[in-house]
């Protein structure tokens, strides 16, 4: 056993360490992209159970520079959460405890390691909501939503999960334990406020993907339960993409709740088992989640919405958006993906307005690799937020016993990035799966942002292939 | 190689982790869909990702394609998995036939089961049991009910109501007759289902069994075969069928065949039971057969009675803990912690947990003894037998 292991038995006790070749094969996987090109074995696996243990793993790691991946549920497909090789994987699994659901300052913390759904449920008995629904599984953490900044239902209105944090404990690569946001103070208030008087040093670990520090307790600014929610479903025809993209377009600026644009391979397998009923002129689909503090409120809302679909000559599809509710519209796709069985997805920003344009390279590329077929299922969804769409096309299905068809999708994969770099999208979270163009895209901005690592982390023991290459 | 069988499955992971829980699925009070907290039992006790049905189907998967070698390890992780498929039900992979392919695999290449789980499955090959015990005892149970051995209804009785809970058959012979149905059994010819052997690894064994005993009961001229166990009857309907094609009888549970005979006013329960009560849905007979209704039904006939459901039950129900015996054979620690939190979940509701599988039954006995949780066990048959 090495003095790494003895060390971290040391600090957590031997229950919760883990370094069997078989412990460490788990580890070394996540599903789609990521899974497949990237990732070695880490050394060993920890779980602490406290800040306090959290902080005296990072001296270790430090001491001995020794990387460090933090690891929650993993189900981000693009393997920041996988080690390149050796190093120590921190699951915060055990750091799972709500620690106040505050409903007069309306705000919700809790350790690092606790499912986001296990939160939503305890806000939801209280009447309360994240301004953002996160729509995934129950395993996700709300550490990992910051470090991920996820999208969910609502994003159209109220923009993704990190621009509603109040407070944030980060463990840092040395150890040093900091607490942001009006609870630095640490004193009677604790969370309520998001700024310090100082610039927002808190945006700084929005979306860093892990490699800057631990979050071991995440503030959220929570919201009441709307009375009346629901949702309407208008499609369009492949022709009639710029129509839709206008309809996109007023929606979000008459304040939608959610607009979520899907294509028809979504439904595929739903198609195939008499699920669901889709004009065959259809090939894109939007979901709008309308809602209102009062059943008049709502009317309204879905009466303007309703209007602006019809304008732009969407045809209504009745309850189809009923079909994706509830657990919620992410089975949609996911469904896609579960019909397959394979995953293989790109995640990037663009704005409203270039969606003809990015559907088009997106249908291209897929037919010119083959890949624009229900085998595949050349799935896209786009989360509306403000003024972009976050698109979140996928694929499914490679066999492992073919390297000629995955070096196919991994080709694709390449060119695609390259071309959406080139007109200017926006990576979700930069990971090593992705081909060098999309870090030297950024330039000098880059440049400053490894400064900025180079300073909290001198080491960089902190995920160190994910920024730095 | 055992994992050839499923080879197409074993990369078909994308990680979206719905597999393991730690949450409730939809996180809505009010939803239709609304489920209640839950986590994969095994990733609960070791907290590890490698103990998660994704992370048991990525091990199978590079065993499979990259030649991983298979460890002693591997035993604790596979055999701790319960069989509850709650994955299974939340995902369209094939989870269960996985890891029994795995387990398959495993032994051929001479890791595990562990050894307690061995010793059975020598004993089922050797006596027809897994306990061991010798085959002339199989009929103590029936001694005096006088049951004919052959007929059109047949009582497959199965270990545990033939040696451990013989009241368990006789209860069921009883309500039976109460609405004037006579079965036949196999007596001497019973021999185990094979449930075990099929969940570690050793399939042949359990074909054995079933060869034999779908041979005796057509010799018998049985047109249906009624099983009081949730295991048996899994194995009826899931496993023999895969080896033998399809059977020439069909397969009952006893919940199922008292639930009818209540619906259809044949069963009559005069006598009340003024208990509280909850219902344990075997994993074998819920999310196994998707059989949640029936035994909830019978109970609810009961006069008397004040049926009060725990708030993991159905799809969700939690683990008695057993894991299809295989778990509880090889670490009965484990067992003990499943078995546990099940009771006290019950105790929050009721005084008696009801269930329609003596393993399930057995397990809650032997762990609310010895932790002194004052809530008693009963199967569905010995408490409609009450209630005539």
């Amino acid at each position: 056993m090495s003095d790494l292991i003895q060390n971290l038995i040391s600090i957590v006790g031997k229950e919760h360490v883990a370094y069997s070749p078989v412990d460490k094969l788990v580890y070394s996987h996540v599903a789609g992209a990521g899974g497949d090109f990237i990732g070695g074995e880490p050394d060993v696996i920890v779980m602490p159970g406290s800040t306090a243990e959290v902080s005296r793993i990072m001296q270790v790691a430090t001491r001995t520079r020794t990387p460090v991946v933090p690891r929650a549920a993993g189900s981000y497909h693009g393997g920041t959460q996988i080690p390149q090789q050796g190093g120590i994987v921190v699951d915060l699994g055990r750091m799972n405890r709500i620690l106040e659901i505050d409903e007069d300052k309306m705000i919700v913390a809790a350790q690092g390691g606790a499912s986001v759904y296990n939160i939503m449920r305890q806000l939801d008995e209280k009447g309360l909501r994240f301004p953002q629904q996160p729509q995934y599984t129950s395993a996700p953490t709300i550490g990992a939503a910051v470090a991920c900044n996820i999208s969910g239902v609502r994003v159209t209105r109220w923009g993704r999960f990190g621009e509603h944090l109040v407070g944030l404990e980060v463990v840092l690569p040395n150890g040093e334990i900091l607490m942001l946001g009006s609870n630095a103070y640490r004193a009677k208030y604790g969370h309520y406020h998001r700024y310090m008087g100082t610039p927002d040093v808190m945006g700084l670990f929005v979306n860093s993907g892990g490699i800057l520090g631990l979050f071991t307790e995440v503030a959220v600014r929570v919201d009441h339960r709307m009375a009346v929610t629901d949702e309407i479903s208008y499609g369009w025809p492949r022709d009639k993409v710029e129509d839709m993209t206008k309809a996109i377009y007023w929606l979000q600026r008459y304040d939608a709740c959610d607009v979520t644009t899907l294509n028809l391979w979504n439904y595929y397998s739903a198609l195939q088992r008499g699920k669901v009923n889709i004009p065959e002129h259809i090939h894109f689909i939007n979901n709008i989640t309308v809602d209102g503090h009062s059943k008049e409120e709502y009317d309204i809302a879905e009466h303007r919405f309703r209007d602006i679909c019809n304008k732009y000559g969407g045809t209504d599809l009745g309850e189809l958006g009923r079909f994706t509710k509830g657990g919620p519209r992410y089975h949609a796709w996911r469904g896609g993906a579960l019909w397959t069985g394979r995953e293989f997805s790109l995640m990037f920003y663009h704005p409203t307005s270039a969606l003809p344009d990015v559907y088009d390279l997106y249908e291209q590329k897929c037919r010119k690799y083959g890949l624009w077929s229900p085998r595949y299922l050349p799935t896209w969804f786009s989360n509306t937020e403000q003024n972009v769409l976050y698109s979140y096309p996928l694929l499914g299905e490679t066999y492992p016993e073919d390297p000629a068809e995955v070096n196919n999708l991994r080709q694709w994969y390449d060119e695609i990035h390259i071309e959406l770099t080139k007109v200017g999208c926006v990576e979700y979270l930069i990971g090593d799966v992705f081909p060098k163009i999309v870090v030297d895209g950024l330039g000098p901005a880059y440049e400053f942002i490894k400064r900025i690592k180079g300073i909290i982390d001198p080491e960089n023991i902190m995920n160190p292939s994910h920024l730095w290459r | 190689m055992a994992l050839e069988q499923v080879k197409g499955e074993l990369f078909r992971c994308i990680s979206c982790s719905e597999c393991y829980g730690r949450g409730p699925n939809i996180p809505f009070r009010d939803a239709d869909t609304s489920t209640p907290y839950w986590i994969c039992p095994i990733l609960e006790k070791f907290g590890f990702l490698t103990y998660s049905p994704q992370g048991l189907m990525f091990i199978a998967n590079k065993v499979f394609y990259e030649n991983f070698p298979i460890t002693e390890d591997m035993n604790q992780i596979f055999y701790s998995c319960v069989s509850c498929n709650r994955c299974g039900t939340q995902c369209t992979r094939p989870f269960m036939d996985i890891f029994r392919a795995m387990k398959e695999e495993m032994a051929l290449r001479e890791v595990g089961p562990p050894v307690p789980v061995k010793k059975a499955n020598e004993n089922i090959k050797n006596v027809h049991n897994f306990m061991g015990a010798k085959q002339e005892a199989r009929t103590k149970w029936a001694e005096g009910l006088s049951l004919p051995k052959a007929g059109e209804l047949v009582y497959f009785a199965g270990c545990y109501g033939s040696f451990r809970y013989p009241k368990l058959s006789q209860a069921t012979v009883r309500v039976l007759r109460a609405a004037g149905i006579d079965v036949a059994y196999m007596g001497e010819e019973e021999w185990c289902c094979g449930m075990i052997p099929g969940w570690s690894g050793q399939p042949e064994i359990e074909a054995e069994m079933a060869r034999h005993n779908v041979e005796v009961l057509r010799n018998m001229g049985a047109k249906s075969v009624v099983i009081a166990c949730a295991e048996g009857y899994r194995t009826f309907v899931k496993q023999y069928p895969k080896i033998l094609g399809t059977l020439p009888f069909k397969v009952i549970h006893t919940s199922q065949l008292v639930s009818e005979l209540i619906s259809r006013g044949k069963l009559r329960l005069g006598k009340g039971v003024k208990e509280k009560v909850t219902y344990h849905d075997p994993c074998f007979l819920g999310r196994h057969c998707r059989e949640y209704e029936a035994p909830r039904l019978a109970i609810k006939a009961i006069p008397g009675i004040e049926f009060i459901e725990m708030e993991h039950h159905g799809l969700f129900a939690d683990c008695c803990g057993s894991g299809a015996g295989v778990t509880g054979m090889s670490y009965p620690h484990l067992e003990r912690k499943d078995a546990l939190k099940r009771l006290k979940e019950a105790k929050l509701v009721a005084q008696t947990v009801v269930t329609a599988c003596p393993r399930c039954m057995e397990t809650f006995k032997r762990n609310a003894k010895e932790v002194d949780t004052k809530i008693d066990a009963i199967d569905l048959m010995e408490l409609l037998a009450r209630a005539l």
